[in-house]
């Protein structure tokens, strides 16, 4: 018999889930096995309902994947930014949709969820002009001449190759 | 959302943290091609918090040496991308272009199509020539040019025409700042002339100290703009023999470092043109690929008159090695000598390699 766990979203919407899939996020196992045998709702403050219900159809497609890859592993899905349809079916949302995804999945930790979304945001920024990367996602050049005189003593370059 | 602007602010996108953004321009810039080094670029111009995350990933060498648009197929676009990018940060206050120090323009991406240059112009060719001038424009501490002809080699009559004119009456007018000019893959091109003719308006800055050539023929028209650069101090050169190069060192008396990659022929008349005419040589690397007979007498001569002289190194030559080391010994200031496959480190008298 499956046990359920119930997730709170930050508008107050219950959410009862497998507490096998639940685990997807490091952060609820964690949870979990310090709180043991409970079934007070776990609250996520940070999550709101249309995201906890994405982030969730994603961990039960994905249930049978195994659990938290090795260091190896994450290195070979770093090597290209290729998505698989499934996911990248999953993941064609607004883009405002998108960022609160992978904050929360940042918040939940969720590694693999959080890897295709900056893939897909890696995907998105290719061949983009700065000012269509800031219209695409919304962002609002904030760049005064004072932060940029503190911005140009600050940075550093990067050691050349 | 514009329809909005004036009764609502357009809605802001939630601030990703440092983390993720580290990550997302990890990726961006993963297999370090020109075209990840542009978009990560482009990345460091979108806002303040992007830009804190992307510019440490930024390389120096990318900017400093601005040689976007060489040797790929899509160098063109890169070109103009890169260009319109570094305007974008001077309208953000950035000012990315005051890193750029040395350019290069690569001819081949301007001569596909031939045509003339002209400023208001939005062909593809047009465009590009525009952006290397918008550059030259923007950057006050671009010291270097060179001028690539890599895959240059069907240049017709035609397309020699309009480079040269490209480069006399759009390039040069803005080269005031430029010392240093290297031309490269010159043996690749049937027309030379349009450099000659680029190096002869430039030869008139007294900025210009520097030349370096590869692969080259000098020919009459080149020996005659070389001979017109009279400021120049340092001259790198690969030469089928060092005849034609005699013949131009009485026009460098300021000369200082020379340093040649030839096949044979030729290297004592040029050490006796040397010691003639250029009493401040400090550094002289001659190597020949297939051998060439040296004269004592001729390195006697350069020793005698060029007493600034440090650095000696004569690779490839058939010469009778202990004279010359001793009479470098016996000169003032010569720290290093190599001959052959020896050097002789002359300041502390001992006999290396």
């Amino acid at each position: 018999m499956t046990t359920k766990v119930t997730l709170t979203s930050s508008d107050n919407e219950n959410f009862s889930v497998n507490k096998e899939i639940t685990k997807r996020s490091i952060l609820i196992k964690n949870m979990l096995e310090d709180v043991g045998k409970s079934d007070t709702p776990i609250p996520l403050p940070n999550v709101n309902s249309k995201v906890l219900r994405k982030v969730i159809e994603w961990c039960e497609y994905h249930c049978m994947d195994p659990l938290a890859p090795t260091n190896e592993n994450t290195e070979n899905q770093k090597q290209n930014t290729d998505i698989e349809d499934w996911d990248q079916k999953f993941i064609e949302v607004d883009q405002e949709t998108l960022f609160k995804i992978i904050l929360a999945t940042n918040y939940l930790n969720i590694k693999p969820l959080l890897d295709i979304g900056c893939k897909t945001i890696t995907n998105m920024i290719k061949g983009k002009s700065p000012e269509e990367i800031y219209k695409t996602f919304n962002i609002v050049n904030n760049f005064t001449p004072k932060e940029e005189a503190q911005i140009r003593k600050e940075n550093k370059w990067a050691e050349d190759q | 959302m514009n329809s909005n602007k004036l009764t609502s602010p357009p809605r802001r996108a939630p601030n990703l943290p440092p983390e993720i953004l580290q990550e997302i321009f990890t990726l961006v810039i993963y297999d370090r091609t020109p075209l990840d080094e542009l978009d990560l670029f482009a990345c460091s111009l979108v806002c303040t918090s992007w830009h804190t995350e992307a510019r440490p990933l930024l390389t120096h060498h990318l900017l400093a040496d601005f040689r976007w648009g060489s040797r790929t197929p899509n160098g063109a676009s890169l070109l103009v991308r890169a260009v319109d990018q570094l305007a974008e940060s001077f309208r953000s206050g950035l000012h990315y272009a005051h890193h750029v120090t040395e350019l290069t323009i690569n001819v081949n991406i301007l001569i596909n199509h031939g045509q003339r240059y002209r400023p208001n112009c939005t062909t593809a060719k047009c465009v590009t020539m525009k952006a290397y001038c918008n550059l030259m424009r923007m950057a006050p501490n671009l010291r270097k040019l060179n001028i690539d002809l890599y895959h240059c080699h069907k240049l017709s009559t035609h397309a020699a025409h309009i480079i040269s004119q490209f480069l006399t009456r759009n390039i040069y007018p803005l080269c005031s700042g430029i010392t240093a000019l290297t031309l490269s893959n010159v043996n690749q091109v049937p027309h030379t002339k349009f450099l000659d003719d680029f190096l002869s308006c430039l030869s008139s800055s007294p900025n210009l100290t520097h030349l370096e050539t590869h692969s080259l023929h000098l020919n009459r028209s080149l020996q005659g703009a070389l001979r017109m650069c009279t400021s120049t101090q340092t001259v790198q050169i690969a030469a089928n023999t060092l005849l034609e190069l005699a013949t131009v060192i009485p026009s460098w008396p300021r000369l200082r470092t020379l340093r040649v990659t030839y096949i044979s022929e030729g290297v004592s008349a040029l050490l006796l043109a040397l010691a003639a005419f250029c009493p401040n040589l400090e550094e002289l690397r001659l190597s020949s690929g297939r051998g060439d007979d040296l004269s004592v007498h001729a390195v006697q001569n350069l020793l005698q008159t060029c007493q600034r002289l440090r650095v000696l190194v004569l690779l490839g030559m058939r010469v009778d090695q202990d004279p010359v080391h001793a009479m470098a010994m016996a000169h003032p200031t010569v720290e290093r000598l190599e001959l052959g496959k020896r050097t002789y480190f002359v300041g502390s008298s001992s006999l290396a390699g």
